[in-house]
């Protein structure tokens, strides 16, 4: 799951996490990121670098 | 919040100021500096998280408290100014 | 003091703070990360947890998520009338049930009191899949940031020194508009032209790469470019206006006590 807040600034990011994973199958990652208001690049890398595991995670639940 | 008198004579006093930061403290400090019966003014934290600040002042020979009493004022004077700017400008 | 406000919005805000000490302006600053009250998840009962989150990981998710609350209807649990047992006045329960598959998202939690909701309701909590279920009731407090970042009003504060920038006798040769990382210099006719002085970060990329000596870069100790965001549990203005009645109220309990010294 997408961190609630940015680990460097306590900012909200997740808030924009669903739109921004179906927004970057066609647009470019960072002018989405830009078009969302995520200024900081602290912001940015929580979004740009996360990976999703819970598919990988659920069958073993 | 508490204080603690650690040190007191006629013109110098140390107490220290538990439960606050640097916060207040600071503030406090720079407003004491502005009166030119404070000879020195300063405050010490000796662990940045367990210990609580010590504040030192030393007058001309004025009264330690009451000049610790004037800054205080100063410093609510200050933030009350602040309030008003702001909660002015902010309507327009 | 004066006070020119660049930007004010619901979340952010950004001001020019003039005739004030370095200090207040860092007191300020202190304020709004640590002093101010808001309200938090601070403990999460867990009825049913079968999803790929553990209750540990979950309940500090919960935590994290901020909730739009008008603070000054709550006190302090350690200072409230009922001792810290839990009442309405220092308390409020959050439930959330659901039942899988979905993502199960912020907006998704029932708050008993209407005025307390989460402020962002499309932050996901955790993605549910077949046969998987969570029910939690969660309970918020009053809480600061000194004592966990989930309780911290602004987000990302700051101040910088207002740069004065001062562009004396100059031959137009152009190489500081061109060395300017945040192109604030621009070539109008025979000057070079200043066009927005509070976005300089005061880098003197300018003044080392001019050649005549042109350019003087320094800045007033006295006068601050403040910028601060919410993360949207109150309202930028009232944030800063919270900040300062904090270390007010401080220094009013001083002054209190002081009296009783003598």
């Amino acid at each position: 799951m997408i961190p609630v807040r940015c680990f460097s600034c306590g900012n909200v990011i997740s808030s924009v996490w669903d739109e921004y994973k179906k927004r970057i199958q066609t647009e470019d990652p960072g002018k989405v990121l830009d078009d969302l208001g995520v200024e900081r690049y602290c912001c940015r890398r929580m979004l740009l670098t996360h990976v999703e595991l819970v598919d990988l995670l659920a069958p073993y639940q | 919040m508490e204080l603690t008198i650690v040190n007191k004579t006629e013109n110098e006093i140390s107490i220290k100021v538990v439960g606050e930061t640097h916060t207040l403290l600071n503030t406090l400090k720079t407003a004491l500096l502005n009166n030119k019966h404070v000879e020195i003014a300063s405050y010490d934290i000796k662990h940045t998280t367990i210990s609580d600040p010590i504040l030192f002042v030393r007058t001309d020979g004025a009264d330690p408290i009451a000049i610790i009493k004037k800054a205080a004022n100063e410093v609510i004077k200050e933030c009350d100014e602040f309030i008003e700017i702001f909660t002015k400008k902010a309507k327009d | 003091m004066d006070i020119d406000i660049i930007e004010l919005s619901e979340r952010k805000a950004r001001f020019v703070l003039s005739g004030v000490s370095a200090s207040f302006a860092n007191a300020l600053r202190r304020s709004t990360l640590a002093e101010v009250p808001v309200l938090a998840i601070d403990d999460v009962n867990i009825y049913d947890n079968t999803s790929v989150l553990f209750d540990e990981q979950l309940a500090l998710r919960l935590g994290l998520i901020p909730l739009k609350a008008n603070a000054k209807n709550y006190n302090y649990p350690e200072e409230c009338s009922c001792g810290g047992l839990g009442c309405a006045s220092c308390q409020v329960s959050l439930t959330l049930s659901a039942e899988g598959p979905k993502i199960v998202h912020a907006g998704d939690m029932v708050s008993t009191d209407p005025d307390v909701r989460p402020a962002d309701s499309s932050i996901p909590i955790v993605e549910l899949k077949e046969k998987h279920k969570v029910v939690v009731e969660a309970v918020a407090r009053l809480g600061t940031g000194r004592k966990h970042s989930k309780w911290q009003a602004g987000v990302a504060g700051g101040y910088k020194n207002m740069p004065i920038l001062i562009i004396g006798d100059c031959d137009t040769c152009g190489k500081c508009v061109e060395v300017c990382p945040r192109k604030i210099l621009k070539l109008e006719g025979n000057r070079v032209k200043v066009t927005e002085i509070i976005e300089c970060s005061l880098c003197k990329l300018c003044e080392k790469t001019c050649d005549m000596n042109a350019i003087k870069v320094s800045d007033d100790p006295e006068s601050f470019v403040m910028t601060f965001e919410t993360s949207g549990n109150i309202t930028a203005s009232e944030l800063a206006i919270e900040a300062a009645g904090s270390i007010k109220k401080r220094a009013g309990q001083l002054v209190e006590i002081l009296e009783t010294l003598g």
